[in-house]
């Protein structure tokens, strides 16, 4: 298992490593247009004519910095949903009002009118993702919760007279790390994923920063005539699809071992 | 006596159920209405020419122009919506009748999506239980693809393959199915199998595991002991309990389906609520985003109680959450 | 007729002809929403007017049997024929096209203009006439050419229209009438047995429909891979926006390509009433630095444009100017000299457009090219009634890029108008424009365009830095389809 997910982690690193020294937005050139791979660009030229494989590494870059808040803001945020909400019985009414609200609300929708606000923007697109994720972390957190809490030393803990606030964080909190972890790692590919379409749909990411998600909507106009524009960006989202499954299912393997 | 306690309990359950169903779509639609008063631009840009003047214009614009407070307005959208009068789109279309019609080829998208969903994803699943085995590294491995690439990627490769090299699957439209079955058959084939392939990637990643997790259960050991054969073992003691991990996926694919396809069905030029929802969206139209926004949480919260129904009946054991 | 390489095992809609459009048209009421899409399907098929172009751009009468204008332009009539029917049964009368013509007169401003607010009347069932105080010469090829078209419909449609602004029932007099709009899927037109030609010949949009195919059906498919791999499949008959890399591929599998004239320019206008763009040299300077080529070739790839920087499309002959503009061609070190001369203070340079038909394109190459020689340029895209919304807000944006349609006279140019955001404002130059606008005929106000032309170039208000003409593709085996404007398929077998 450690293997496992040493190995997806350094796929992961290298791929930003690489991603990190050949980054760059490129210049548009309408002479170069769509040209195939050859030695002065790798990854041959997109429909402006820029140098794809340093957009590819911008792209990465951008996708992931998009990612990572969102699963954080997810995380940190359906926890203390969890939290909150936890204290009285199990699925009481404005829990799952809020979460079937949240779940309810398509992404899409959401990022379109959030675009309509003032136009696109990093925030409001961070914001539109994470919404959708909230939901589904808070139930697992619940769910686990209860189960921490009426057990163990949490019980104990809070027969003692403990604030409920330090029996979360130095009974239950550790024992959701784990778990979470996994569902990190999903959220993380899914926002790459849900951003891919938004840019699709044209409210993705403001227009003059790449990310892969927006290569591949460029790219998918010409993807008969420029197939390179789709395979590269593609082939790369599969490595970090298979690097971030080999992370979780090391994680969830040692998660298993450990019970 | 205990009888009707459970009854009561139940009675009681659902009736706070519906009561959060209620208050969801409340809110969920207000919410959209706030949106719509706040973003940019009114329908009149969209629908009138940039340079569009006179009286004809005139009085277009006040038609769809926000008279009233906010919260009247959305009151009268409240109303108008439950007493079934759904009036027009900015464009002049009947709502009612739109929504008929495109709820109708959603649905039937949802449904073909979910079934072939599960036709392969179950299969797939019994079939690479044991980790480590060609089985599981290609189901593995074939459904990391598939959640890894954005989902117009996937589609667009079937289109490819079906459309435009063998020909043989037509890679937009929709028949109805009064006026052909076969045509209806083939105009959903490929939207379908585009999402069903999302959705079987995600239910054989977390429905194998639930299968793994309950083989190694007394319950699966105690089978063994007892003679019973490995497909024995398999459907019973690894898939029943699974079954609850099944339905939740299934009931999550199908709210997806009927409340988040926009992209899909832009692609396939498919005529179904997601690309109305991006319509109502782009041409400000705060009844008509409302009016969808409010049947998509019904369905979603529809789903979930089913969902939870089932949950309910199939395992007594859950009855405990009291 | 179709040709469907499925197996189509009776599907019923192999009788008809099907075309694939890009875009849905929001509404079909063709005098207030000038879509191409719009017109694609109901100009000409359901509607016609009284006047339409040839193609030889010259005002050939449709509905009317004849037309005239006064010696001293102030009064133009038509005469009507008197054999045409609606497709409601009724017999088209003057008093049908004086109230469409006067609909038309009042939602389109430029017309009202030149009509010098005058309205179209009745005489008798068959004449028509307006008189104005303002010379006339200008109305009939408005008439015949406006993006928002001079269509004639019955007086009741006119009148339900009141209701809410917009004409709900499309009743004309074309060879088609209206048959179904699904929204979101296609809309449907099927023949009108009652039509009755007016020509025996064809030339552009004029003249003899034969109307052969029943059933028109219009897909719409706005993804292009989708669009193109459908034609190709047979599921469609003709498809509308072929990107110019497929062109190829497409015309060795035997389809023909169609491309029609110019069918509009790229406007990047500039904003002449607050910040940076305020300053006539930085304006030039941007002139220079931007890369033309690059520009067009974004957004429409190899074939799909020409590069001239005449405010009016090539086919409009009389209104292009012999000479040449200025600022027309690339030089980027004489555009930083220039820069560095004007006020540009450094601060950010904003662009504004509108993710309608890959405009963003073009304005990510110029922000590109910007940065190419050190100005920071941002780039927003937006919706497009965001980008309405936007735009009329001075102090938002520096620049917008935009797309212009054709329009039969240069006053038609939305930014040459001061309350027009961009806030055209040199006072020389409008009383030039003022004064063509009263010119006696067309020809004396073209000879005065020449002369304007140039001072715009110099003055830059907008930047064109090329014209676009739509692509099309036909399945091969269909004759007779028109591109023009759009293509049309009333002659089509």
């Amino acid at each position: 298992m450690r293997g496992r997910i040493a190995a997806g982690v350094a796929i992961i690193a290298f791929i930003v490593v690489v991603s990190f020294f050949c980054a760059s937005p490129g210049i548009a050139d309408g002479s170069l247009r769509l040209q195939s791979p050859s030695l002065q660009h790798i990854a041959g030229t997109d429909t402006l004519g820029r140098d794809l494989a340093g957009r590819i590494g911008y792209g990465v870059l951008v996708s992931f910095s998009i990612a990572l808040p969102v699963s954080m803001i997810s995380l940190i945020l359906g926890i203390i949903l969890a939290f909150a909400f936890s204290g009285a019985r199990t699925l009481n009414t404005p829990f799952l009002m809020l979460s079937d609200t949240m779940k309810s609300l398509p992404p899409i929708l959401l990022a379109l009118f959030l675009n309509a606000l003032s136009g696109p923007g990093m925030v409001k697109l961070i914001a539109a993702l994470s919404i959708g994720n909230i939901p589904n972390i808070a139930r697992l957190c619940s769910a686990r919760v209860i189960v921490l809490r009426s057990d163990g030393p949490a019980l104990a803990a809070s027969l003692m007279g403990i604030s409920r606030g330090r029996i979360f964080i130095r009974h239950i909190l550790p024992f959701l790390m784990p778990y979470l972890g996994a569902e990190a790692i999903t959220i993380f590919s899914a926002s790459i994923l849900t951003e891919a379409s938004l840019s699709y749909l044209g409210c993705g990411v403001p227009p003059m920063i790449p990310s892969i998600g927006s290569i591949l909507a460029e790219g998918r106009s010409v993807m008969l005539s420029a197939p390179w524009m789709i395979l590269i960006p593609a082939v790369v989202l599969a490595a970090v699809g298979i690097a971030l499954e080999m992370i979780v299912s090391g994680l969830s393997e040692s998660d298993s071992a450990s019970h | 006596m205990v009888a009707y306690d459970c009854y009561l309990f139940r009675m009681k359950r659902l009736a706070k159920r519906l009561l959060s169903i209620l208050l969801t779509i409340i809110v969920v639609s207000l919410i959209v209405f706030l949106l719509q008063e706040y973003a940019l631009g009114d329908s009149a840009s969209y629908i009138l020419s940039e340079d569009a003047g006179g009286s004809a214009a005139d009085i277009f614009r006040a038609s769809v122009s926000a008279d009233g407070s906010l919260m009247e307005r959305y009151i009268s959208f409240l109303q108008a919506f439950l007493s079934g009068r759904w009036g027009n789109t900015v464009s002049g279309q009947d709502i009612a009748g739109t929504i008929a019609d495109r709820a109708g080829a959603t649905l039937s998208l949802a449904v073909f999506s979910v079934l072939l969903s599960v036709l392969i994803s179950v299969p797939v699943s019994l079939v690479s239980v044991k980790p480590g085995k060609f089985p599981d590294r290609a189901a593995s491995f074939l459904s990391v693809i598939i959640l890894s690439l954005p989902s117009f990627l996937t589609s667009f490769f079937l289109i490819i393959l079906f459309s435009f090299l063998l020909g043989i699957l037509p890679p937009a439209g929709y028949v109805h199915p009064s006026v052909s079955v076969p045509g209806w058959i083939r105009t959903l084939m490929l939207p379908a199998l585009s999402l069903s392939l999302l959705y079987a990637a995600m239910i054989i990643r977390i429905f194998r595991k639930a299968l793994r997790e309950n083989i190694d259960k007394p319950y699966a050991r105690a089978l063994y002991a007892a003679g019973a054969s490995y497909p024995e073992v398999l459907m019973k003691g690894a898939l029943k309990p699974s079954l609850p991990v099944l339905y939740t996926l299934i009931a999550s694919s199908f709210s997806s389906a009927v409340a988040g396809a926009a992209v899909t069905e832009t692609v396939f030029a498919f005529p179904g609520l997601g690309s109305l929802m991006v319509t109502a969206a782009l041409s400000r139209d705060a009844v008509l985003s409302g009016t969808l926004v409010m049947l998509a949480a019904l369905a979603v919260s529809s789903t979930y109680m089913i969902l939870e129904l089932v949950l309910f009946m199939a395992d007594p054991r859950s009855r405990r959450e009291a | 007729m179709m040709l469907l390489l499925l197996p189509s095992c009776g599907e019923e809609r192999s009788s008809s002809f099907d075309i694939a459009l890009s875009q849905e048209p929001p509404v079909l009421d063709v005098m207030l929403n000038s879509s191409i899409s719009g017109r694609m399907i109901a100009v000409g098929n359901v509607y016609e007017k009284l006047l339409v172009l040839d193609a030889d751009g010259n005002v050939r009468p449709e509905l009317a049997e004849s037309f005239s204008l006064s010696e001293d332009g102030h009064r133009l009539s038509f005469r009507l024929r008197s054999d045409v029917t609606f497709h409601n049964g009724d017999i088209l009368t003057a008093e049908d096209a004086a109230a469409s013509m006067n609909r038309w007169l009042d939602s389109v401003p430029a017309a009202k203009n030149a009509s010098g607010g005058s309205y179209f009347i009745a005489l008798d069932p068959v004449t028509l006439t307006i008189e104005s105080s303002s010379n006339l010469s200008f109305l009939p090829v408005m008439m015949a050419s406006s993006p928002q078209s001079a269509v004639i419909m019955p007086l009741e449609c006119i009148d339900e229209a009141m209701d809410t602004g917009l004409v709900t029932e499309f009743i004309g007099t074309g060879p088609y009438e209206f048959s179904d709009w699904k929204t979101g899927e296609y809309i449907e037109l099927k023949a009108f047995r009652d039509y009755k030609p007016y020509a025996d010949t064809s030339s552009g949009l004029w003249g003899n429909k034969k109307g052969q195919e029943d059933v028109l059906r219009y897909y719409f498919v706005p993804d292009e891979v989708t669009r193109t791999i459908g034609f190709e499949s047979g599921l469609y008959d003709a498809i509308d926006c072929v990107s110019s890399d497929d062109v190829q591929r497409l015309a060795d599998r035997g389809a023909s390509i169609l491309q029609g004239g110019e069918n509009g320019s790229i406007a990047i206008v500039f904003n002449k009433k607050e910040g940076v763009s305020t300053d006539r040299l930085f304006r030039q300077a941007v002139s220079l630095i931007a890369d033309r080529d690059t520009l067009m070739r974004s957004c429409y790839g190899d074939y799909g444009f020409s590069l001239h920087s005449d405010y009016m499309e090539k086919e409009q002959g009389i209104w292009l100017s012999a000479s040449d503009d200025p600022y027309g061609y690339m030089d980027a070190e004489k555009g930083k000299a220039m820069l560095d001369l004007s006020s540009y203070d450094g601060s950010p340079v904003r662009i504004l457009t509108s993710n309608l038909t890959n405009l963003d394109r073009i304005a990510v190459s110029l922000a590109s090219c910007l940065e190419s020689v050190g100005i920071d340029a941002e780039v927003s895209v937006m919706d497009w009634a965001s980008f309405l919304e936007k735009r009329k807000d001075p102090s938002s944006w520096d620049i917008y890029v935009s797309a212009m349609s054709k329009v039969p006279l240069p006053q038609q140019k939305t930014y040459l108008s001061p309350d027009f955001p961009g806030w055209f404002s040199d006072e020389d130059i409008l009383s030039d424009i003022a004064a063509m606008n009263s010119s006696s005929s067309i020809e004396e106000a073209a000879e005065r365009w020449a002369e304007i032309q140039y001072s715009l170039w110099e003055y830059v208000p907008v930047m064109i830095p090329g014209h676009y003409s739509t692509i099309y593709a036909v399945a091969e085996g269909i004759d007779g389809v028109i591109a023009e404007d759009g293509f049309y398929f009333w002659n089509a077998e």
